[in-house]
């Protein structure tokens, strides 16, 4: 009798979806581009006339992994992974096997949506820490240290830290929220795009209660919960600022709910939908 | 027991249709499907694997929903027709993922997947990776998939095309002793030869609805409004065909070969008796007698067109 839960056929396609992504030249295209805020950073200090104080550090450092990184790349690979999660196997009809075996329909999404989070979360990692080297890379620590008395109060590291987990929180949700697009459209890429300029910018971005309801609004919330000093940092307009970094709230909770939904939608889509295209199935 | 039913079972794509209000049965043992391209087969295994969900009706295997039913599916093994595969894979690789995610554990799956590439004859290419396998590898490796979890039935879809004589008649063999071990098979093919080498036991569709189910010949017998060809051997066949041509119930008479003699008839049992006596009073020497028309090619070729009409 085989075991009720097929442990041994799940880690088979957990191991075989990291297999495949990491053998893909796709996923290193993905990769070089979240090095690019990490070259950025290279360029500007290589032709930026020695730094005197700690801000413009802070700016470049924050100012990249917020913008560039967390706002921009990290959506984009998600993007291009999760609404392929199970869309590029119902393509080239790959799909046909891994439905038609021990493993429910929402078994092989969840699977394959948890392979997908750990390879990015690890790249996501090495390009957010890459980030942080590139800018502090031969930093002359001992000039900056009498003039600023911000520097002893700077913990690099519970930075790092923190980028790190909100990188890893933003994967979560937008490969959730990508994943379910995935399933709802016949043109996910399209959707995918409309959502990200409709609701994480321009909504992400309104002076509004709206604003909510985007995951990059919550993990600026997220990261500036970590490091209080996001609030001041790039001295914008205080009202502006409390927007974007609004004090109550840690943005956590909101993002892994808003996973969890986008999550529990696509297993119903999942379940309840036919998973090749129908003139694939006519003979 | 049936293995498959197909209950008042309708599936539609928009406004095409691929099944329409069918019922049925597909019992143990060997059934061929045929039917022309766009008949409804391939929607028929997707509806009996699980991949489509009927708009009608219902479908059973093993008397159970196919649908996100991974403990009826364990039982099945599934070769879809075409080249679906992650193409970068070996041949090894392919057979001992899905033995794997079939339930199969460690050594199991191993040994299974190597057993199952040995049956297919793809153990000297299983190395290779599948992007650089000719056409009728890929069909055997598929069928390699297909087997490695020992499953109690196999629905293969077009599992011939591209394959050579040797591999088709490899294939043939397998299949024939796979079912003498007790795993039934539904097999689609376009190369209907085949599938008559393979069994005798067929469904044939067209247009989303059943034309014929059963033994070949019984099929063929209840075409009575069709003439019935007959081929006779014969050392004289002007002489024959002279005869044969005064026969009411005779309603043509050609000599296709030195030797052949072919006569269209829509009484074929009254035919065979009468002829057993002219042959007897004009003292002909006969080597062969035989209905000309009950391959499953003549079959075939007659339902589809009488559905047509």
């Amino acid at each position: 009798m085989k075991p009720a839960f097929p442990i041994g056929a799940i880690a088979a396609l957990f191991l075989f979806t990291i297999r495949q992504m990491l053998r893909d030249a796709k996923f290193w295209a993905v990769a070089a581009a979240m090095f690019l805020p990490c070259a950025l950073a290279l360029l500007i200090r290589h032709f930026h006339p020695p730094i005197k104080s700690l801000d413009p550090v802070w700016h470049l450092y924050h100012g990249l992994s917020q913008f560039m990184f967390l706002m921009g790349l990290v959506p984009l690979a998600c993007m291009i992974y999760g609404t392929g999660l199970i869309g590029t196997e119902a393509e080239s009809k790959t799909i046909g096997y891994l439905i038609t075996r021990r493993l429910r329909r929402r078994t092989v999404l969840l699977t394959k949506f948890a392979a997908t989070t750990l390879v990015l979360i690890v790249a996501c990692g090495v390009a957010t820490a890459a980030i942080y080297a590139s800018v502090v890379y031969r930093l002359d620590w001992q000039s900056l240290a009498p003039k600023s008395a911000a520097l002893a109060q700077w913990n690099p590291a519970h930075e790092l830290i923190v980028y790190l987990s909100v990188t890893a929180l933003g994967v979560i949700g937008f490969l959730a929220i990508f994943s379910l697009i995935g399933l709802l459209t016949a043109k996910p890429l399209a959707m995918s795009v409309f959502y990200m300029v409709v609701v994480e910018l321009v909504i992400g971005n309104l002076p509004a209660r709206a604003r909510e309801y985007s995951l990059i609004h919550q993990l600026r919330v997220s990261a500036a919960a970590s490091i209080p000093r996001l609030v001041n940092l790039f001295q914008l307009p205080s009202e502006l600022s409390a927007q974007l970094f609004p004090a109550n709230g840690s943005g956590v909770p909101e993002v892994l709910i808003a996973s969890a939904v986008a999550l529990f939608l696509a297993c119903v889509l999942v379940t309840v939908r036919e998973l090749t295209p129908s003139k694939v199935a006519r003979d | 027991m049936a293995v498959i039913e197909l209950i008042q079972l309708s599936k539609w794509y928009g406004e095409v249709i691929g099944l329409n209000n069918v019922t049925a049965e597909i019992g143990p043992g060997i059934t061929g499907l045929l039917g022309p391209n766009g008949a409804g087969k391939s929607t028929l295994m997707g509806l009996a694997t699980g991949q489509l969900g009927p708009s009608k009706g219902a479908i059973r295997v093993f008397g159970g929903s196919p649908w996100d039913n991974p403990r009826l599916l364990s039982r099945i093994g599934y070769c879809p027709e075409g080249d679906p595969f992650w193409s970068n894979l070996t041949g090894h690789q392919f057979v001992l993922f899905l033995a794997k995610v079939s339930g199969l554990h460690g050594g199991a799956a191993r040994r299974a997947a190597t057993q199952a590439i040995e049956r297919t004859g793809m153990s000297p290419h299983a190395g290779r990776a599948i992007r650089g396998y000719s056409k009728g590898m890929r069909q055997r490796i598929k069928i390699a998939q297909t087997l490695v979890h020992s499953p109690e039935l196999l629905i293969l879809d077009e599992p011939f095309t591209g394959t050579d004589p040797i591999a088709r008649h490899e294939l043939t063999h397998l299949f024939r002793e796979l079912a003498a071990q007790g795993t039934n098979i539904l097999v689609s093919s376009h190369v209907l030869h085949e599938v008559e080498a393979l069994t005798r036991q067929i469904l044939m569709i067209d247009h989303g609805r059943i034309v014929a189910q059963g033994d070949v010949q019984d099929v063929r017998r209840t075409m009575l409004d069709r003439p019935h060809v007959i081929r006779v051997r014969v050392d004289q066949p002007r002489k024959l065909a002279s005869r044969l041509a005064g026969w009411e119930m005779v309603t043509g008479v050609s000599v296709p070969e030195p030797d052949t003699v072919l006569f269209e008839t829509r009484s074929p049992e009254a035919a065979y008796e009468r002829l057993t006596t002219l042959i007897l009073e004009d003292g002909l020497t006969v080597r062969e007698v035989a209905a000309a028309d009950e391959s499953l090619e003549a079959v075939f070729g007659y339902l589809t067109q009488r559905s047509a009409k």
